[in-house]
């Protein structure tokens, strides 16, 4: 049995007050979900695997004092946007260049891979437009369909505050997309 | 809340059925990758709940893992904002009633053996091997726990017997004090006392009594009081220093923009 394993069947009970999963199945329920929210919140496609194994070794420390009060998901969203925005900020300090985004999983061939990547990329463009708090909001409202409530509680401010900033996301998203289609028809004669 | 477009909704509709998911294998380094941190640093929450049932495990790969994760041992957080924020949350979940109390920012440098800078956060590049925790591990984690796990770990790093522990300890020593100097230069050059802020960066500046953790603040900071005290050629030296060693950190706009900066 692997050590994680090990470890796991300890945490594998009821912990505080509440039962909450273990950790290995909540590695297996949610670790698409952290990974993919990573990489839509800008954290790079060579810096996916260290900074999910972050987000989860910060989970294993600290899922035997998680007491439910808030629902499991919302905790693993808060703890990957932290990790998300570190990630971040330290690209800021060593600014280096980004990897585009993973457009295709690496089994699939190239035809597959061409019919997926340009909704995708076009997303990923759009999303390195917004700042980080607006980009944050973003994609928990619309893609990761958080309320403004379980957002606020991710991200530790004010209900109005999520609201404000989605609104004006949603505003540049827009217009970042306008300008895009606007691109698109002027190469196009 | 304004809605999006509905040119935008489909782009999404259509982006979030082409997302590609991580691959098993990728899955599987990442859990091997949070097995070997796990075992370099046996879990505060192991030792506190289960110790018993994790020791065993734990200690065999924190064997043959040591030796590679020695210099990352260590830990550095230097945001208040990721201390308050998490803080927060985390209050929230837990109930622990001090929600309203989040940490200092200087009790979130909590240094150990190895304490890496926060300059050399940002220096990590990307690794395909499993690592120990990182900083951003132990920024975030710290920003999940309770205040006492955390003065616990502040004082056992103080305290310990060990020569690292106690070097460590003299090094957030230096770090507090060189966060002192930059709230007395900053406070200064609030005051409009460019000499004076400039004298005290140069009282400062080779002595081994500062941690050097903060070398782009300072740097900016000699920029700005160069600039209010006049001395152009000073900052200007003292600006191209500092974009040499960060270009992207958010004050090289500042400094840009100063008298100092190519910019004027």
């Amino acid at each position: 049995m692997s050590s994680i394993a090990h470890q796991c069947q300890a945490l594998n009970t009821v912990v505080g007050p509440v039962a909450v999963p273990g950790f290995e199945r909540l590695y297996a329920e949610y670790f698409q979900l952290v990974w993919r929210t990573l990489h839509r919140l800008g954290v790079d496609a060579c810096q996916l695997p260290d900074a999910t194994q972050d987000v989860f070794v910060v989970v294993h420390r600290q899922l035997p004092r998680f007491e439910g009060r808030s629902s499991i998901k919302t905790w693993l969203y808060a703890i990957t946007a932290r990790v998300a925005s570190d990630v971040r900020r330290s690209d800021r300090r060593r600014p280096r260049e980004k990897l585009p985004p993973r457009l295709v999983a690496p089994e699939e061939g190239p035809h597959d891979a061409a019919a997926r990547s340009e909704a995708v990329k076009v997303l990923y463009d759009l999303l390195e437009g917004l700042s980080d708090d607006q980009r944050t909001v973003f994609v928990l409202a619309e893609l990761e369909d958080l309320g403004p409530q379980q957002m606020a509680e991710i991200l530790a401010v004010n209900v109005n505050t999520v609201k404000s900033r989605l609104k004006a996301a949603r505003r540049s998203f827009d217009a970042a997309l306008a300008r895009h289609h606007a691109r698109d028809r002027w190469r196009i004669p | 809340m304004s809605k999006l477009s509905l040119d935008a909704r489909a782009l999404l509709r259509q982006a979030r059925a082409q997302e590609p998911v991580a691959t098993k294998a990728e899955m599987e380094q990442v859990r091997q990758g949070v097995s070997t941190a796990l075992a370099a640093v046996p879990a505060k929450a192991a030792a506190a709940g289960a110790a018993g049932s994790t020791a065993g495990p734990i200690s065999a790969t924190a064997a043959t893992a040591a030796a590679p994760l020695l210099k990352l041992g260590a830990l550095v957080a230097v945001s208040a904002a990721v201390g308050v924020g998490g803080w927060q949350l985390h209050g929230r979940m837990t109930g622990s009633g001090s929600t309203d109390t989040p940490p200092a920012a200087t009790a979130a440098v909590v240094v150990g053996p190895g304490t890496l800078s926060a300059s050399e956060l940002g220096a990590q590049g990307p690794r395909t091997e499993p690592k120990s925790p990182s900083p951003v591990v132990t920024a975030t984690e710290q920003a999940f726990e309770p205040s006492e796990a955390r003065l616990e770990t502040t004082q056992r790093s103080a305290s310990g017997s060990s020569t690292a522990r106690v070097g460590a300890a003299a090094r957030q020593v230096r770090l507090e004090r060189e966060l002192r100097l930059l709230a007395a230069v900053q406070a200064r050059l609030r005051q409009g006392q460019g000499e004076s802020a400039l004298a005290l960066l140069d009282q400062q500046r080779d002595s081994s009594d500062t941690s050097q953790q903060l070398i782009e603040e300072r740097l900016a900071a000699e920029v700005f009081a160069a600039c209010a005290a006049g001395k152009r050629d000073r900052a200007k030296l003292a600006a191209k220093r500092f974009l040499a060693l960060a270009p992207g950190s958010p004050l090289a706009f500042r400094v840009r923009s100063s008298c100092g900066g190519a910019d004027r």
